[in-house]
């Protein structure tokens, strides 16, 4: 049969779901069943710092059902994940094991960056309308329990993404213990938003104009449809319309809501706190245009993995938002744009040349590429301890598409790219062979512009076997006495790692 | 609701109790007993019914009533009734009930019997010699053995009378007791329900010449020879009883939520075991009506006295014996489906549209083949299906056993707490677990009413399921005696929707939405209400109106008060509801526009449609939901809508029928009662045979237009690619 059947599982912190997709090159991604059962885990993580007995046995029986369905679907291949509860929980290893040896499932916890990735990949899916959105100013704001996510977008491409701590169970969790009555609730959730809203403001949005919003999460399609019978299919909304529906949310009484969600009196603050953020949102950010295109979590899971599989194509490329993340990010901290840019060019260079004995992945050339882009960032708080301050920023600063492991390797490749490689730090931070292999490059790069002065932008490089080198060739003819010194520096342990000589030849010209 | 007339909707003089319409639709029933246009035999049936039904009818609703009031339970019903003032009101109506069946048996139906050679012999007079003879033996061999006489004194307590039974009770004196003897004591014996109530006797030449055949019931035979059982005793005395308990049944689901709340409150108040009905001929000796009224506790208005034979439903063994077919309904066989009367396979034919099915007139085979072929299928990867009431030896149950042995899901909802029928359910939901099935065991404080089939297949382009969706339950028995309706589909909409229901079954959340389907509890009231309301706006502004609905029961009062509003408004209504009708017709004002009429035929009318005029394109829904708070509100229920054109048009046609029926269905009147319409000058129709026939003609088409012979064309067989078995 041309297509596969797929299973994708969320383990989120309010709502565990499995959901089935055919996948196929003809029809493409077809979801065909979805179960989800509520337990409420996120709670727990957030109030206990971990999971207790209880839940996790909740968890696995619901589980086991998941896999009595998948298997009545003959599913071949499955992903699961689990989110914020799992990750913000201190015994999640035991949870993981227990889950492993109970259901047979192997679950995945991904780090926030991941998941909002996987959701603008369930986003992208529907390409065409995608890609008209992000054509003008337009904001992705990825409500989870725990946080949102606000990626910018403008000219097609990514402009920025920041994670804010406003999620509906975090917040209601930092006023939990306080006894206030419905209407002190309304009000301190919407200082909390409105203080975190304008940070965001000041710092990301000086001179940019929204025109859209694009709400994604599960409880915001949820919201919207209950309370305004507003589903995706209808297209987007007007901001007055979104907010009125918000507004009508926080006018109801909680026991009306209660009723309307039917989730229990947990649920419906939940969707309270969801639809007062998303009022203050919308009112501050003045877009014009509201869209819920009604996407899930697990849609971008299958659509990964069509992706992987090769049976798919997305029409977005998702490695050029991340290569303009960085690139705005390096803005942020002023780095010296010329110097970037050489180093950035002379390290895929290296790369390619290099590629069919260095062992690295065509995703480690994205690494070393943002590891290039991003190598001075430190400078921006220390010129004298920049490298280390690089690593610092670097290895706290999510960045969607990356993951954690991605970015540590990153930042490690900047931290030891100037000074000597240090195995057991490197061990410490993870994928040591990894991380070296890309530091001797990106030293390599970085000598070659010594100067800062993007003297050697017409290089060739390639290897020359029989000479055992690297050989490095330019046309410029004027002095290059600090780069073939740092060269010499850098070099031995380029040669240690992939025993060649880089030699940098100057081409007389006739 | 109330408008500028002043009108309040709520006003409960514009409702009927339940139970009195209830026994109104009993009454109906008993009507076609006496109904001489109805065959002999069948009338026998009908009479039987109106036996039986009473029978549920206070085990659990006259229990229940009963229960209220000792509870103290004070809240009027729909109708502004308190519980004592309905129990009074049904205990008035049945003794007049009672008396009409029995006067029905006795005046009507034995005499006719008699005429067409059944010879009922209700006193022991009446037997000649060969007869008596041949009783003794009878008594002798068969009866005696297995009776277990049971005396009452000072030593002894008083025996144990079992719920439903019959009985003889007698009064009893030692021999050789003397002068000094003390009062006459109370015996009884259980008329053992192994043996045949009807006990045939040897045919009878009557003096002109005429074969009779003579049959006399079980307790006259053991009356007859009761001096045996009690051997040390003379017999002043004897009479048949019966009695009728609340205490195997809980609350019946119907009532409100605060009456359990008031009853498990009072818990001690509550009398288990209570007797609620004693039903004892009439001509039995007051000393012993005074000894059973007083040891079980009944009161005068409890006391059913009987002119004839306890217990009419014998009268269904009676339509069961041999012979006298001309004096039954001609044997109808439901026809097969014209959809399915070709060479493809179950899953093509409903591939390829929607097909719809009217139960008994067309078979239900394809139901049951439907899931037998699903179980076979290689293909299927999963069958899921509620079961409701299953007969024992349902083809159903095997073919799921079989599916779970060919390593296909196999999900099955039991719904144990089918009334009457538990220990049946739990005995083959065990038998499916042992096949490999998943069972649910229902859903907690919720029936599940829902009669849905989904069947999931993976096919070359992908996953694809197939749905049945009915009226009926999955029962192959009834399904030859209800009339009901259902839908094979494999529209992707209503696939999705099931595969929904099942999850929400199996105790998963709900969906984000619904494409098709109605589910009760949580959005069909709403759903309903709104859509009441819709004809109604409709009407207001001018735009084509109109609902007909067809139901067993209405008695939800949210919905009777939208149908007046929308009547008011102008909406044109009309009802077709067998049974229960809280509603009031023609109320000038409320309910002007609203027509009820009741179909009582030699098939059970049990399917639920629903047509509104929706501004001119109507809408046709059908489903398992009565409009009852029941329905609404605690029971898992499904409607869904008739999506083909084809489909729509069948179900328009099945309405038109039922509202052009003038031989079985009854009117409603202003007054309360149910008529029969007027015949004069107008062609007869009923239903049920015009629904018999339509079935059976085109059934015969399609056969024809198969057969050479009538066609006198052939049909090339499709080339065959080499090596392909024939």
């Amino acid at each position: 049969m041309a297509y596969e059947v797929f299973g994708a599982i969320r383990i989120g912190s309010m709502e565990q779901e499995l959901c089935i997709y055919q996948i196929g090159p003809s029809r493409g991604i077809k979801k065909i069943d979805r179960i989800a059962a509520r337990i409420s885990l996120g709670h727990e993580t957030l109030s206990t710092g971990h999971l207790s007995y209880q839940r996790a046995d909740e968890l696995c029986r619901t589980l086991s059902g998941f896999c009595e369905i998948m298997k009545s679907y003959k599913v071949s291949s499955y992903r699961a994940y689990a989110t914020m509860a799992l990750r913000e929980a201190s015994n999640a290893p035991i949870i993981l094991d227990q889950i492993k040896v109970r259901t047979g499932l192997s679950v995945s916890i991904i780090s926030n960056s991941e998941q909002r990735y996987i959701n603008y990949k369930a986003l992208a899916i529907r390409d065409g309308e995608f890609n008209e959105m992000i054509r003008t100013g337009t904001m992705i704001a990825d409500s989870g329990y725990g946080s949102m996510q606000f990626s910018l977008f403008d000219k097609e491409a990514l402009v920025s993404t920041e994670n804010i701590p406003i999620g509906a169970v975090r917040l209601l969790n930092s006023l939990r213990d306080m006894r206030f009555t419905d209407e002190q609730l309304k009000e301190h959730i919407i200082e909390i938003a409105d203080v975190e809203l304008g940070n965001y403001k000041k710092l990301y949005l000086k001179n940019r104009e929204i025109d859209h919003i694009v709400c994604t999460g599960e409880t915001t399609t949820k919201l919207f449809s209950k309370v305004g019978n507003h589903t995706p299919a209808n297209g987007p909304l007007s901001a007055k319309e979104a907010v009125e529906i918000c507004k009508k949310v926080h006018q109801m009484r909680m026991g009306d809501l209660d009723d309307l969600f039917a989730g229990g009196r947990e649920y419906a603050r939940l969707m309270l706190a969801t639809a007062l953020v998303y009022e203050r949102l919308i009112e501050r950010l003045g877009a014009e245009r509201i869209w819920l295109p009604g996407t899930h979590f697990c849609d971008g899971v299958a659509a990964e993995y069509a992706e992987k599989q090769k049976v798919i194509r997305l029409k977005h490329n998702f490695e050029d938002d991340i290569v303009a993340e960085a690139r705005s990010m390096a803005k942020r901290y002023r780095c010296n744009t010329e110097h970037a840019d050489a180093v950035e060019k002379y390290t895929l260079l290296v790369y390619d040349a290099t590629r069919k004995m260095n062992g690295l992945t065509k995703r480690d050339r994205l690494l070393l590429q943002i590891a290039a882009i991003l190598h001075t960032c430190g400078k921006y708080i220390s010129i004298k301890n920049g490298t280390e301050c690089s690593y610092q920023i670097i290895y706290n600063t999510e960045m969607i598409g990356l993951s954690h492991d991605e970015r540590k390797l990153i930042a490690g490749t900047i931290r030891y790219h100037s000074r000597g490689f240090d195995y057991q730090g490197a061990e410490r931070i993870g994928s040591p062979v990894r991380m070296a292999k890309m530091t001797a490059i990106l030293g390599l790069a970085n000598a070659l512009d010594r100067g800062h002065k993007g003297r050697l932008s017409d290089i060739r490089i390639r290897v020359d076997e029989a000479a055992g080198e690297l050989a490095i060739v330019t046309d410029y003819q004027g002095d290059l006495t600090l780069e073939r010194l740092s060269l010499e520096h850098q070099g031995a342990f380029f040669e240690e790692l992939y025993g060649l000589h880089p030699v940098l030849h100057q081409r007389r010209v006739r | 609701m109330g408008r500028e007339t002043g009108i309040d909707l709520n006003d409960s003089n514009y409702y009927r109790n339940r139970e009195l319409s209830w026994l109104d639709f009993n009454e109906r029933i008993l009507e076609e007993a006496r109904d001489r246009g109805n065959l002999l035999f069948e009338r026998l049936k009908f009479l039987s019914i109106t036996s039986s039904n009473l029978d549920e009818f206070f085990m659990v609703r006259v229990a229940s009533i009963k229960d209220m009031i000792h509870a103290g339970y004070e809240k009027p019903d729909i109708s502004g009734m308190s519980a004592e003032e309905q129990l009074t009101a049904i205990q008035k109506k049945t003794h007049e009930m009672v008396a009409m069946q029995y006067s029905t048996y006795q005046r009507s139906l034995l005499k006719d019997l008699k005429e067409a050679g059944l010879k009922v012999i209700a006193s022991l007079d009446e037997l000649n010699k060969n007869e008596a003879d041949y009783l003794d033996k009878y008594f002798t061999e068969n009866v005696y053995p297995v009776l277990t006489p049971m005396a009452y004194d000072s030593s002894r307590p008083f025996p144990l009378v079992v719920n439903k039974t019959l009985n003889i009770a007698a009064l009893v004196r030692p021999k050789k007791s003397g002068k000094h003897a003390e009062g006459p004591d109370f015996a009884m014996v259980q008329v053992p329900s192994v043996l045949s109530r009807i006990v045939e006797l040897p045919p009878r030449v009557e003096e002109d010449g005429r074969e009779l055949r003579p049959v006399i019931l079980l307790e006259r035979v053991i009356e007859k020879h009761i001096d045996k059982l009690f051997s040390n005793y003379d017999v002043l005395c004897t009479a048949p009883f019966r009695i009728m308990r609340n205490a195997d049944f809980s609350l019946d689901e119907d009532e409100a939520e605060d009456l359990l709340e008031e009853i498990k409150k009072q818990l001690k108040k509550r009398r288990w075991g209570e007797v609620i009905r004693l039903e004892i001929d009439e001509k039995a000796d007051k000393k012993l009506i005074r000894i059973l009224k007083e040891e079980l506790e009944v009161t005068n208005e409890d006391i059913y006295y009987i002119g004839g034979p306890l217990d009419l439903t014998f009268l269904m063994k009676m339509y069961g014996l041999s012979g006298f077919d001309a004096l039954k309904d001609a044997k109808y066989t439901p026809q097969p489906v014209p959809e399915l009367m070709n060479e493809d396979g179950i899953f093509d034919n409903i591939r390829s549209r929607d097909i719809f099915l009217h139960h008994p007139y067309e078979t239900f085979e394809p139901v049951v083949d439907f899931v037998r072929t699903a179980a076979r299928d290689p293909q299927v990867l999963a069958i899921k299906q509620t079961l409701y009431r299953v007969s024992s030896t349902s083809p159903i149950i095997a073919a799921l056993e079989e599916a779970a042995g060919n390593g296909k899901q196999v999900t099955v909802l039991v719904e144990l707490k089918a009334r009457f029928d538990e220990e049946n359910n739990i005995l083959w939901a065990k038998r499916l677990e042992k096949a490999g099935c998943h069972v649910i065991y229902g859903l907690l404080g919720l029936k599940t009413h829902s009669k849905i089939t989904l069947v999931v297949r993976r096919e070359e382009d992908g996953i694809r399921r197939y749905v049945h969706l009915g009226t009926g339950n999955y029962n192959d028995s009834t399904a030859k005696l209800y009339t009901d309706c259902g839908i094979f589909t494999a529209d992707p909409r209503i696939g999705e929707d099931a595969t929904a229901v099942f999850n929400m079954l199996s105790g998963y959340s709900e969906p984000a939405g619904w494409n098709e389907l109605l589910c009760a509890p949580l959005w069909l009231r709403k759903w309903l209400l709104a859509k009441i309301r819709k004809e109604a706006e409709n009407a207001a502004a001018g735009r084509p109106s109109g609902i007909v609905a067809k139901m067993n029961a209405l008695c939800d009062k949210e919905v009777i008060a939208a149908l007046y509003d929308a009547s008011q408004k102008g909406v044109k209504i009309d009802l077709i509801i067998r049974g229960i009708c809280c509603l009031k017709t023609r109320i000038p004002g409320v309910s002007d526009n609203i027509r009820v009429r009741s179909i009582v035929g030699r098939y059970l009318e049990h399917a639920r449609i629903t047509r509104f005029e929706n501004g001119g394109d109507p809408l046709y829904y059908m489903g398992s939901a009565d409009w009852m708070p029941r329905n609404l509100d605690k029971r898992v229920e499904i409607v869904f809508p008739v999506l083909s054109e084809e489909n729509k048009e069948k179900v328009q046609h099945l309405l038109d029928v039922q509202l052009a029926d003038n031989l079985k269905a009854h009117e409603l009147t202003e007054a309360g009662t149910y008529e029969k319409p007027d015949l004069r000058g107008k062609r007869k129709i009923a239903s049920q045979i015009t629904f018999m026939q339509e079935a059976a003609a085109a059934a015969k088409t399609v056969e024809q237009g198969r057969d050479p012979q009538i066609t006198r064309t052939f049909v090339p067989m499709e080339a065959r690619e080499p090596g392909e078995q024939g």
